[in-house]
């Protein structure tokens, strides 16, 4: 049965046909053609399909599409795009340079994850990074440059932050 | 595929009325961690789903006079944090954060969990544990429209693996239970086959509390997904109270634990393993409420469990 | 020409394919969206053994939406293929041998259509006895599952495949002489690749009849070769490319040849692009496993735990279909009894048919089992004549010059001793192995730590000639292009034989571009597995490119008018005798102005050595990548529950070229390692498959990989380029047995059986639950009754 889903996605007000019975997942995927949101599992268990709902983290496997209406989600093509202190451009150069991606398939997920973390925890430690990721599966890497790529990132943008206080205090 | 609707109550009268419109098989939509991937099995015993999840009525954590009240869509990653919580219920905190990832703490509410009834659950054992009573607004007047709003204990209402006795067309809207005072100890353990993205093959909740010459003056222990439903094991309850605390009284509570569960549950294929890893498990449970020396934190074991 | 310094190789570098991939543009085969795309959806066997009677696809066909129904009929010489046997088939012919086996494929406008498709077909299949294990398979009237006469048949015993041998003089008598003995039967699980992106594939047909395959395989060129038989085709007529592979650690090759065939079929009968995406549960179900085992070992030595001689037997549980298990079988026979001097050894390596799924290529090919249950072995000597197990290995480990246990002469460097010092060292292993055993007296919380060592043949060996071809050419904007027929499904190889290019060539990497492989564009390889592709296609893209290196340094001299070995080279920058550098791009034009051809091919292949099959004597390979593990565990002593605190892992791999490549390589092996020894088995109950999804089938999760400090001991070695071997392969062999071996430090418990579950380190053995074949029906589709199919 088609219903109406109406949701930013992304930044931008988006409006789509689609079965009321299908997941987030589908629709990002086959009615709205944003393919960078992976399927490993469909069943929650491994968070490639991982996406931010009113900012916050989720599988998009287990929302139910009509779910979304009148929210906000962001995906792993929205991530890099919005300016100033939301852009995880940093966190996926990151994850290049520390070498945490591989074949590739959890990194959208991972990299989604990473980011909903450093935004309630601009800080965390090694193991509050463990923690957080810990939904996302990867068969290739064994995890540890991904804490890596986090951890820096982290590190990077508590130096960014200081160097703009900096500034504008100098100011 | 399935064919189903979808519609979301803003209030808990409309969601009441929703649920019992008729002519439509609807089914309750909270956190959708465990109701999406029953759809995506097959599942097809209902035409409608009903969102609760964004009623705010449900979304609270506050105090109801001197108890401690917990929306029935408060999600997991919420309870983890909220201080109220870790403060008169740490176990509790302990319970969701046990799921450890991030995508299932901010779907999951604690209605859903209970509502599910799944044997191996783990917040239902700790509620358990605190004698939690669950809110529950019940159909009346035409169609649902003017609901009623109940009291049942949460152990009443867990009738055995993904069974529940919440009323036709009722309405879960909180759970509430008197705060542990500081003298209580509590405690969660969970037995998963990994560290995170795992179900409980056991847990345990339990709490404990001792006079001032060391004796157990009160203690509550409850086991997930070994008995039919969670409950109090007030036989062992029973066994500890007013003795002294002792490895040797722990290992029996351990045995007794273990005698009950195959009482109940017969011998079944895991029986063999889960009876000896419950034993084990009670044990520790125990000596983390009710320490043999009290000056041991409870902290460092809870951290040693990961 | 080697050059002595390098600008880019070894040093920090960026995956090629990194930034596409962490933004979400890379495209997986799964992700291609064509105008018209046709979707699928198979009939799959519900029992696992059967003869099929009747199959009925006529009602299917009408079903709204339903455009084509293919079966083994459907393909030439009904769809068989296979290598080295030929036992398997696109699409099950006359019988089914597992669960989930393929029957039918249906083509429709959208999923729903194609599943109402399935439905509608009429299929009768008579039941034959399931053979669920390999003590099934040995009996006498077991049924025959191959439908090819096997070299057991021979010997009356026609479920062995074959069996894969070592003789090396005659260990029985030294090890019956010998006053420490050891005879124990160890076993290792059946292993799930779980490789994070499920199979897909998408074929567009073409106007002239031939067709195209977007495919997620690992060994393109195989893939066109079986397609091209099956569909009838000259080579030239099917096009393969590779699409990002989203994992496969050897497991994306058979089964991926299936869907390729089967969606290429359709393509061409419909004239419309088909695809095919696997479910996870499809994916557990279908897919192949790594083999389970059974390994018997006979171990002599002296009191002083100098190893004498060894005699090992092992079955491999090798399912439906040979598949690649008659290889692994060999490569496992080549390292059954670990890096260690001997006297004698006699190895025998049985391939066995079952009705479990089939077995075929996976990470370690052989050596993960035989290293999982000889280092075992190992420490169970070293207790017996009570010596440290790290003293003990390091008495026995081979060397330079020493023999290995098949007899051949080691000569080549040989990092083993330095990779065992390594893990002593830093992790402090004298003193807990003093310590733990007393501090865990009394202690719910118990302490262990172990240790394991390892070699492993690089490239085919006696498997096949090891060989690939690299092209590469300068574009008119002076990019670089290159090509290599070895490809890179997740392994970082492309990085790799940039950053050879850019070192040779002078170029930088951002010049250089590796094409995705596409049987069109590169040339034939061979397939790409065991760890090959640095060492292998690494020297095929050095040949290549030295040969435009040679011309652009012709061109500059001409230029700066000096001789060509005058010419020297920094980073871009060409210099001739008056110092003034000249840069690449202005070498380029000038090279072209002087007609030259800026393109070249290269191939490179490693030297040719020989195994005698039926003697079981020769030179298995051409050298060996060695490494050690030491892994400390707490174990709770009420549960059964392990968990590993830290691994310590020193892997001699030769020269490192990419190293944020290589840790990962390392890390990902131990990682999988740790999930072989601890949690993953694949749960067959009656010839069902329990655990179908991730759900139930668990791997480690970032909270269950501990702290890993890890090295690369830099052997050099003189056939690879710039002195590099492989780790993709070889970094997970150490950890299981390492794991087992620090269970028992901890416990005293030795389990002998992998993985170590709470139940088995808690009871001694596993426990069996009692789904019979509910899940995997289910996700079969039968969930509600077995609709059309009729079982007699
Ligand atoms: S696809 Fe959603 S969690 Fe795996
Ligand atoms: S990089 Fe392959 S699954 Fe994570």
């Amino acid at each position: 049965m088609n219903t109406q889903i109406k949701f930013t996605l992304n930044g931008s007000p988006v409006m789509v046909e689609a079965p009321g019975e299908i997941s987030l997942l589908r629709l990002l995927r086959d009615h709205l053609n944003l393919t960078g949101t992976k399927e490993g599992c469909a069943i929650g268990e491994c968070g490639a399909c991982s996406v931010l709902l009113d900012g916050r983290v989720v599988n998009s496997c287990l929302v139910l599409a009509p779910q979304v209406n009148g929210r906000e989600v962001v995906t792993i093509e929205g991530l890099g795009q919005q300016d100033g202190a939301h852009s995880a451009s940093d966190l996926q150069a990151a994850f290049v340079k520390y070498g945490a991606v591989q074949c590739g398939y959890c990194t959208p997920g991972l990299v989604i994850a990473g980011e909903a973390l450093l935004r309630s925890n601009p800080m965390p430690t090694r193991a509050e990074i463990i923690d957080g990721i810990a939904g996302n599966l990867c068969r290739c890497t064994g995890y540890q440059q991904i804490v890596d790529a986090i951890e820096q990132t982290a590190l990077q943008r508590a130096e960014r932050t200081q160097q703009h206080a900096a500034a504008k205090v100098q100011e | 595929m399935n064919s189903f609707g979808y519609v979301r109550a803003d209030s808990v009268e409309e969601a009441v009325a929703l649920l019992n419109a008729p002519g439509l098989t609807s089914r309750v939509l909270a956190g959708g961690t465990d109701l999406m991937v029953a759809v995506r099995a097959g599942e097809t015993s209902f035409d409608r789903v009903v969102d609760i999840s964004m009623i705010p009525a449900l979304r609270r954590i506050e105090m109801n006079g001197a108890r401690l009240r917990i929306g029935a869509a408060v999600t997991f990653s919420e309870i983890m944090r909220h201080p109220l919580i870790l403060q008169g219920a740490r176990f509790l905190a302990d319970a969701t954060h046990s799921v450890r990832t991030m995508q299932v703490t901010n779907a999951a509410t604690l209605g859903g969990n209970v509502a599910n009834a799944a044997a191996a659950a783990d917040t239902p054992p700790v509620l358990v544990c605190l004698d939690a009573e669950a809110i529950i607004a019940t159909p009346q007047g035409e169609h649902g429209s003017a609901p009623l709003w109940e009291r049942a204990p949460v152990a009443s209402l867990l009738r055995g693996h993904l069974k529940h006795a919440i009323p036709a067309g009722g309405l879960l809207i909180a759970f509430e239970f008197d705060p542990l005072v500081p003298e209580t100890r509590n405690t969660f353990l969970k037995l998963g086959r990994r560290n995170a993205l795992t179900i409980s093959r056991i847990n345990i909740a339990a709490t404990g509390r001792q006079d001032n010459a060391g004796a157990i003056a009160d203690v509550r222990l409850v086991a997930g997904a070994c008995f039919s439903r969670p409950r109090r094991a007030h036989e062992v309850e029973a066994m500890l109270r007013g003795q002294p605390p002792s490895a040797a009284l722990f290992a029996e509570a351990g045995q007794l634990m273990m005698r009950l569960m195959v009482q109940e549950t017969g011998q079944r294929w895991s029986t063999e393993y889960k009876s000896r890893a419950l034993a084990a498990m009670v044990e520790e449970a125990l000596e983390n409420v009710l320490p043999l020396h009290p000056e041991m934190a409870t902290e460092a074991v809870r951290e040693s469990m990961r | 020409m080697l050059r002595h310094t390098t600008h880019w190789v070894t040093k920090p570098a960026n995956r090629v394919d990194g930034p596409d991939k962490a933004n979400g543009k890379a495209k997986y085969a799964g992700d291609y969206r064509v105008p018209g795309q046709l979707a699928t959806r198979a009939l799959r066997s519900p029992i696992p053994h059967a003869r099929i009677l009747r199959i009925d696809t006529s009602a299917a066909l009408k079903v709204p939406g339903v455009l084509a129904v293919i079966t083994s009929d459907d393909f030439v010489d009904h769809g068989r293929f296979g290598f080295p046997v030929a036992d398997n088939f696109i699409l099950a012919y006359q019988k089914v041998r597992y669960v989930g086996e393929g029957i039918a494929i249906v083509a429709a406008v959208d999923a729903e259509a194609a599943e109402a498709g399935v439905r509608a077909i009429e299929l009768d299949l008579e039941a034959l006895p399931v053979i669920e294990d390999m003590e099934q398979a040995l009996l006498p009237d077991a049924p025959i599952i191959p439908d090819v006469v096997t070299e057991g048949s021979k010997h009356g015993q026609p479920n062995i495949c074959l069996t894969q041998i070592v003789r090396n003089g005659d260990p029985e008598p030294i090890i019956d002489a010998s006053p420490v003995q050891l005879d124990q039967t160890y076993a290792t699980p059946f292993q799930e690749h779980a490789y994070l992106e499920p199979e897909a594939v998408l074929s567009i047909p073409n106007p002239d009849g031939s067709v195209i395959i977007y495919a997620c395989d690992q060994s393109p060129f195989n893939n066109r070769g079986v397609a091209a038989a099956v569909l009838g085709l000259p080579q030239d007529k099917v096009r393969v490319i590779q699409a990002i592979v989203g994992g496969s650690f050897g497991g994306k090759d058979e089964v991926v040849y299936q869907m390729s065939a089967q969606t290429a079929k359709l393509a061409l009968l419909t004239n419309r692009p088909v695809s095919m995406v696997f479910s996870r549960e499809e994916s557990i179900m279908v897919s192949y496993k790594r083999d389970a085992s059974q390994i018997r070992i006979r171990l002599g030595a002296d009191r002083d735990g100098t190893l004498q001689a060894a005699r090992v037997e092992a079955w491999l549980d090798g399912g439906a279909y040979s598949a690649e298990t008659v290889l692994t079988a060999w490569r496992a026979a080549m390292h059954l009894a670990g890096a260690y001097k001997y006297q004698a050894v006699k190895g025998d390596v049985h391939v066995l048919y079952t009705n479990n799924n089939y077995s075929s290529a996976f990470r370690g090919f052989g050596n993960t089992e035989a290293v999982a249950c000889i280092e075992q072995a190992i420490d169970e000597i070293a207790e017996q004549v009570e010596i440290d197990p790290i003293d003990l290995r390091l008495k026995n480990i081979i060397g330079k010059g020493d023999q290995t246990m098949t007899g051949a002469t080691l000569n080549q460097e040989v990092g083993l001793r330095a990779c065992l010092e390594w893990v002593r060292q830093k992790s402090d292993w004298d003193r807990k192995r003093r310590e733990f055993p007393l501090q865990n007296k009394g202690r719910r919380y118990q302490k262990g730590i172990g240790v394991a060592c390892y070699f492993h043949g690089m490239g085919l060996g006696g498997e096949g000639t090891d060989f690939a071809n690299a092209t590469v050419a300068i574009e008119r904007d002076n990019s670089v292009t290159l090509t290599n027929g070895l490809t890179d499904y997740g392994t970082g190889a492309r990085t790799v034989f940039t950053l050879i290019a850019a070192d040779v060539l002078g170029a930088r990497p951002e010049r250089i571009k590796v094409l995705l492989t596409d049987t069109e564009t590169a040339i034939d390889s061979g397939p790409t597995v065991a760890s090959r592709a640095s060492v292998v296609g690494g020297n095929a893209t050095r040949v290549a490119v030295e040969k435009i290196a040679q011309l652009l340094t012709f061109a500059a001299a001409n230029l700066l008018q000096c001789a060509p070995a005058q010419i020297l080279r920094d980073k871009e920058a060409f210099i001739g005798p008056d110092e003034e550098p000249v840069d690449f791009d202005t070498v380029v034009n000038h090279a072209r102005k002087l007609g030259y051809v800026l393109s070249a091919h290269g191939r490179w292949q490693l030297p040719v050595i020989h195994w005698d099959f039926a003697k079981g004597t020769g030179t298995p390979y051409v050298g060996y990548t060695f490494g050690a593990a030491i892994v400390e565990v707490t174990v709770h002593s009420g549960t059964g529950r392990v968990q590993a605190d830290r691994i310590w892992a020193a892997h001699d791999i030769g020269k490192v070229l990419f190293p944020e490549g290589a840790y990962g390589q390392l890390y990902g092996g131990i990682t999988q390692g740790l999930g072989y020894g601890l949690m993953e088995e694949v749960e067959f109950n009656h010839g069902y498959i329990h655990n179908v999804n991730f759900d139930d089938y668990i791997i480690p999760t970032a909270m269950d990989v501990p702290p890993i400090e890890a090295t690369f001991i830099e052997a050099p070695f003189h056939l690879g380029p710039y002195g590099a071997k492989n780790v993709a392969e070889p970094s997970m062999l150490g950890v299981a047995p390492a794991l087992a071996n620090a269970v028992y430090h901890a416990t005293g418990k030795r389990i002998r059986e992998l993985p170590l579950t709470p139940e088995r380190v808690l009871l001694g053995h596993a426990l069996h639950n009692d789904d019979h074949g509910d899940n995997s029906r289910q996700w079969l589709g039968y969930g509600k009754g077995l609709g059309n199919v009729r079982v007699i």
